[in-house]
């Protein structure tokens, strides 16, 4: 998925892998590390920073070594181990707040719920700023001043600060599509489509059926 | 057929010309798993249990049946396998509703009201939730009006009040379904309106269960309900509770009555346990969910007796529309002053009629509707206790039970009259039949205790050989061919006969041809006995001496067959 010729960042993925939703508990113990670490990293005013290598170790490093995560969250290898291997592999290349936090979460035998603490992370931050993520699509390419005018719109709307995800979707044919959490705000072309659509097969089926002597004559049979 | 291209043009001119452009605003979600008529979704936040919901791509509808922590469990009605994984869901801020009123009489319609029968769509402007609360306390009256099941054995020993549930119960092929057709059958003069719901049976049998229907001209005036095996589980699941919502449109709105066949709740029971544990909800008892019992007990409690609504109204008001607002009293607060139930009718009559002379109390003309049911169980080698069985007997005002043993030694319908009960009928009971059904019970009681003597082939004593004849006689009586029900009036008089030892000489075999001859002979030659009784619709002393005369006429005129 490309956001505006980028690619969309993991944590805002439409779907989230079924194994992160359906474990509760691991959502659970994901907050309190995700509070955790982004009140320590606020405190050095580098939340945005933690997130992106949290991103990065999820996104840039586990996809090209699966098999390094398969040793982090591997339980029957030992805790002193992995933080061995975790202290030789990212002192220098991360920063020393992550560092921690993934020594922190070694001991606890946690390295297992980073995917979960990543989308915990990003909605604490999102609370912390007070705004929120706004997913647009729209069928073209979104100019600035459009740009701007849909912010001040949302802004006022939300109340919050919106956070723009706009996604180019020719499918839509035209017009655009607003997505806060599970609220959509249609206003494409296709929806408006594919409603009239089904307003004329409705209604003139109806009065087809009410009336079917006004639309055939009794010639011809 | 030609169609006019012009007509059909302008009607879709003017839906255009009347499109209103406005941003299309839902809360969404995505199908996350899918699978045996349920799906799981993701997203949602906001929806409600119990509301439909729909999905986008294929317009396929469903219900919100498991709101989870972070995901929704919604039943699937309609076709699953069109659905993947990914699919955006959207709420629909409504509940499930089916289309009722008239358009659907005469019709074989899915659960969701769409027709199965290929006769056209069914086009009403009405529609009822699925789902909905039963009346309370204060909505009802008691059982007072008899539905006739026009079937001997019922009418007498365990009569069916309008508003009563009454289980038929028993094994496979018994003819539990059978007594329920011959009931509907029987609906004909009655004026009510008959649902029959089969759930999750073979199409094969419905079919059946129409022709039958057909042939007797009872779909004139009932609506089949049909889900069979193939329907994925959550229309079987949902079936009864749209059939009951057909009958309610007619109990609540129309004033009129309604006979409700579930057919069977075994089956409802059996859909139910799947998706519930599709659905992950904890197992019980026979794997059933916990919540088993509420989903038969809120499905039967809709059943009711509507409190008739009664006003004073001028002598020359018309009274098939007379509403709350004829009524010519006034509350202090100057609403329209109504008695409701009997009591407040008998109260109106005594004390509140005599102050306004020239006026007459008169009922609201669509109150006092009610729904009958009568829903059916399959037993498993006559295993009555059984969990959904038992919880059925324990919701119904009563059970029919048939037994395999009857029905193979040719007593049919095979009922047990021993251990049928019905616990509220009997106060609807027209008296003359009441009268006459206390010998009956007692008569049969007497010969099931000796029936086992009997068969040890010993000599029996004057006395006891006479109630063993009186019995067998009864129970001959009570035998009754499949779709010819018979009106209660006709019952009365053959009951009679037995019970006053009429037919103690007949030969058993020759009980069949004597009722026969018997009825035709009261109803070509004794008229005037017959509507005697069809008018006081009690055994007077008078009405009692005649019938037992003709009976003495017509022995010498019975001829064997």
């Amino acid at each position: 998925m490309k956001v505006d010729g980028e690619a969309l960042p993991s944590y805002f993925d439409e779907t989230p892998p079924s194994a992160v939703l359906y474990d509760v508990e691991a959502r659970r113990v994901a907050r309190v590390y995700a509070e955790a670490l982004l009140t320590a990293a606020e405190k050095a005013g580098r939340s945005e920073e933690m997130l992106e290598e949290l991103d990065s170790l999820l996104t840039d490093v586990f996809r090209s070594q699966p098999d390094f995560e398969r040793f982090l969250t591997n339980p029957t290898i030992g805790r002193d181990r992995k933080r061995h291997t975790l202290e030789e592999v990212f002192k220098g290349r991360a920063s020393d707040l992550f560092l921690n936090f993934l020594i922190v979460l070694n001991a606890h035998d946690r390295l297992d719920v980073l995917r979960s603490i990543l989308i915990e992370s990003v909605a604490v931050l999102d609370e912390l700023r007070k705004r929120r993520h706004v997913v647009v699509r729209s069928a073209a390419p979104l100019a600035d001043d459009q740009r701007a005018r849909l912010l001040q719109q949302l802004r006022q709307v939300m109340q919050l600060e919106p956070k723009l995800l706009a996604i180019v979707d020719p499918e839509l044919i035209g017009g655009l599509t607003v997505r806060v959490g599970d609220w959509l705000y249609d206003a494409s072309v296709r929806t408006r489509l594919n409603t009239i659509r089904n307003q004329l097969f409705a209604s003139s089926s109806h009065e087809i059926q009410t009336r079917r002597d006004r639309f055939s004559s009794d010639q011809g049979n | 057929m030609r169609f006019k291209h012009d007509e059909i043009a302008s009607v879709l001119t003017r839906e255009i010309e009347q499109y209103k452009d406005q941003i299309d605003v839902r809360e969404v979600g995505r199908v996350l798993e899918v699978g045996d008529g349920i799906a799981r979704i993701y997203g949602l936040g906001g929806v409600m249990a119990g509301e439909m919901i729909e999905f986008t791509r294929t317009g396929v509808r469903g219900l919100a049946f498991n709101l989870e922590e972070n995901s929704v469990g919604v039943i699937i009605l309609g076709d699953y396998l069109a659905i993947t994984e990914g699919d955006e869901v959207k709420t629909t801020g409504q509940l499930l509703q089916v289309p009722v009123g008239d358009a659907v009489i005469g019709r074989v319609v899915d659960p969701l009201g769409n027709p199965r029968d290929g006769k056209g769509p069914i086009v009403t402007p009405y529609s009822r939730p699925v789902e909905s609360i039963a009346p309370g306390v204060a909505g009802r009256q008691p059982v007072n009006q008899p539905l006739q099941t026009g079937i001997k054995a019922i009418d007498a020993m365990t009569p069916i009040g309008r508003g009563q549930r009454e289980l038929i119960i028993g094994d496979r092929k018994t003819g539990k379904t059978a007594i329920a057709i011959d009931a509907i059958i029987n609906q004909k003069e009655e004026k009510v309106i008959c649902v029959y719901v089969a759930i999750g049976q073979k199409d094969s049998t419905v079919r059946q269960v129409v022709e039958a229907l057909e042939a007797n001209g009872a779909m004139d005036y009932s609506i089949v309900v049909s889900t069979s095996a193939k329907d994925p589980a959550p229309l079987q699941y949902i079936a009864p509770y749209s059939g009951a919502a057909m009958a309610e449109y007619y109990m609540y709105e129309q004033g009129r009555d309604t006979l409700c066949v579930y057919d069977d709740l075994t089956k409802q029971a059996a859909a139910y346990r799947q998706l519930s544990l599709l659905m992950r909800r904890p197992p019980g008892r026979e794997a059933y969910p916990g919540d088993v019992f509420y989903c038969h007990s809120r499905l039967l409690e809709r059943s009711a007796k509507l409190a008739e609504r009664w006003v004073i109204v001028p002598q020359d008001a018309d009274a098939g529309k007379v509403t709350d607002d004829w009524s010519v009293l006034r509350n202090p607060d100057n609403t329209p002053k109504v008695f409701v139930g009997p009591l407040d009718k008998e109260h109106a009559e005594k004390h509140e009629l005599p102050k306004h002379p020239g006026h007459k109390v008169a009922k609201v003309w669509n109150t006092g509707g009610s729904m009958t049911a009568l829903p059916i169980i399959e037993t498993l080698e006559g295993e009555v206790s059984a969990y959904i069985p038992t919880n059925v007997i324990s919701i119904t005002d009563g059970q029919i039970y048939l037994q395999p043993d009857l029905f193979f030694a040719g007593v049919r319908p095979a009922i047990d009259v021993g251990i049928s009960v019905s616990r509220v009928g009997g106060k609807a009971q027209i008296p003359a039949m009441k009268s006459i059904a206390g010998s009956l019970r007692l008569d049969l009681a007497a010969f099931r205790e000796l029936e086992a003597f009997a068969q040890l082939g010993t000599d029996l004593d004057k006395a006891t050989q006479s109630q063993l004849d009186r019995g067998y006689r009864m129970v001959e009586i009570l035998k009754q061919s499949q779709y010819q029900p018979m009106n209660v009036i006709d019952q009365v008089m053959i009951i009679f006969a037995g019970a006053k030892g009429q037919l103690d000489k007949v030969a058993r075999n020759q009980v069949a041809a004597w009722e026969k001859q018997f009825l035709l002979f009261m109803k070509e030659q004794k008229p005037e006995i017959r509507n005697g009784l069809l008018q006081e619709r009690k055994l007077t002393k008078d009405i009692e001496a005649k019938l037992l005369a003709a009976i003495q006429e017509f022995q010498p005129q019975f001829k064997a067959v």
